[in-house]
């Protein structure tokens, strides 16, 4: 089995700063694009799964022969404010409450959530330990829910730039395994390794038993140009564990949407595959 | 007012500006002056007149009024089969927006149209060389200002003598970045013409309501 190659979609008109090389003006738009690039799955930025038609998602995704890597939550952040460590237990509870939908509708995809930026930052004031309370008590939350339907849920490392507390691998890796359960899992991301992760074969190594997402992104998010980052190296470990998992491109928009979800493509094909 | 649009995506990036006093164009762009009236101002020293296009390259803008930044058209490969496909399967065909029998297997794909007030944009695929439109001289809106800025490749207005396709009395040629002067009258009248594509081409089509 070879690793399956992803790449990050959205379907609205955000700047091109955030990370996501392929855009259109629906998801159908993206799929068709993705399928003839050659692409085995898409990633899709859901703010509010109630937007969305479950198996009219599905049906597209199947029309173009394309699985789902991930539905993506950090919208939701980003537009509404939720977060799993607001300070206030109502937004918490409400966005538990999104994820149980986001689970809703990444079961109907045979997919997985992602949690990164949803995850919120540390209030000031706050100590490390308290902020990890909240989180484990609305990760719990929400864990109980993937379980009951069985769908995946899983977690990014974010940067110090970025995030809070859970910025390294290893860091990220011990929480997520306090949880004690195989739902919970965990994305790498080459962008965060950077910053992050001294070792980053050794980082990659240790979390082999959780990760079922790679992101592939250089330094200043945009794709790999061989000059900051030795990718070669990370992609060595992935094949040497015969991980057959999604790796995504995860990146700005550059020079275009296309060009850029085009020579993503190529490089995962050269490099990861 | 500073605004990305998407009605390009994936293949071109376009962004509206409005009331802009300095915006820093970094790279390649078609700039495109939406204005009836005012000048765009590059650089300080080179004045785009109102309802023109040009190439820029690395400027800094004024913009008083209103324009269109049109981004990475220089990317595209019209003769490279997966982005061509590509092209096709995303934008609708004429065809497929009409229904009409004579628009089976025509070769132009439409963008969604983007409205920005009193203008209206999208962009056009012509998946063949030597292409003509329909010729006609009536829009929907009788008022309607239209233009055609070229975006890839080579194309033309063409001003006809009549509906007959060998009355061609002038051509307005256009190539990548540039746009056409005016073709109606002060009344608004417009003569017959079409849209010719020269090579396999995307056209940005402008109406000003």
């Amino acid at each position: 089995m070879a690793m399956k190659f992803s790449v990050c979609t959205v379907d609205r008109p955000l700047e091109a700063v955030s990370p996501f090389p392929l855009r259109g003006t629906s998801y159908e738009e993206c799929a068709i694009v993705a399928e003839n690039l050659g692409y085995d799955g898409i990633e899709l930025q859901i703010q509010d799964p109630a937007q969305y038609n479950p198996k009219e998602l599905k049906a597209t995704l199947d029309r173009h022969n394309l699985g789902c890597s991930a539905i993506t939550t950090g919208l939701a952040y980003l537009y509404e404010g939720m977060s799993m460590t607001h300070p206030d237990k109502k937004v918490r509870m409400a966005t538990v409450e999104r994820l149980h939908r986001q689970l809703d509708l990444a079961k109907e995809l045979n997919s997985q959530v992602l949690v990164g930026y949803l995850r919120g930052r540390k209030q000031p004031g706050m100590s490390d330990e308290e902020f990890e309370d909240i989180l484990t008590d609305s990760v719990a939350r929400t864990l109980e829910y993937a379980v009951e339907i069985q769908c995946p849920f899983v977690m990014e490392q974010i940067n110090r730039n970025d995030g809070d507390v859970f910025c390294s691998t290893e860091r990220t890796m011990t929480f997520l395994e306090k949880f004690n359960c195989d739902l919970l899992l965990y994305n790498g991301d080459t962008y965060h390794m950077i910053t992050e992760d001294p070792d980053v074969p050794g980082a990659i190594r240790r979390s082999l038993g959780k990760l079922v997402l790679f992101h592939v992104s250089d330094t200043g998010r945009l794709l790999p140009d061989d000059k900051h980052f030795n990718f070669h190296e990370a992609a060595k470990v992935l094949k040497e564990a015969n991980y057959d998992k999604w790796v995504s491109i995860e990146a700005k928009p550059w020079p275009t949407s296309y060009q850029c979800s085009r020579t993503g493509l190529n490089y995962l094909r050269r490099v990861f595959g | 007012m500073n605004q990305k649009l998407s009605f390009g995506e994936p293949f071109i990036e376009s962004r509206y500006l409005e009331a802009e006093e300095s915006f820093d164009v970094t790279n390649s762009a078609i700039l495109v002056n939406l204005d009836k009236e005012q000048d765009i101002m590059i650089n300080k020293e080179f004045a785009l007149g109102a309802l023109k296009a040009l190439e820029v390259h690395d400027v800094t803008i004024s913009v008083p009024g209103k324009a269109l930044l049109i981004v990475g058209a220089d990317t595209i490969q019209l003769n490279d089969r997966i982005t061509m496909k590509s092209l096709c399967d995303v934008w609708k065909s004429n065809y497929q927006l009409t229904g009409l029998p004579q628009h089976k297997n025509s070769p132009y794909f439409k963008s969604p149209k983007e409205t920005l007030g009193n203008v209206a944009v999208n962009f056009c695929l012509v998946a063949d060389p030597d292409a003509p439109s329909g010729i006609h001289k009536e829009h929907a809106d009788p008022h309607v200002q239209e233009l055609h800025v070229q975006i890839v490749g080579e194309g033309a207005v063409d001003l006809m003598k009549s509906q007959n396709p060998d009355s061609r009395y002038a051509s307005l040629p256009l190539t990548a970045g540039s746009t056409h002067m005016a073709t109606w009258n002060k009344e608004g009248e417009y003569p017959w013409h079409r849209y010719r594509s020269v090579t396999p081409c995307i056209f940005m089509g402008v109406e000003i309501h």
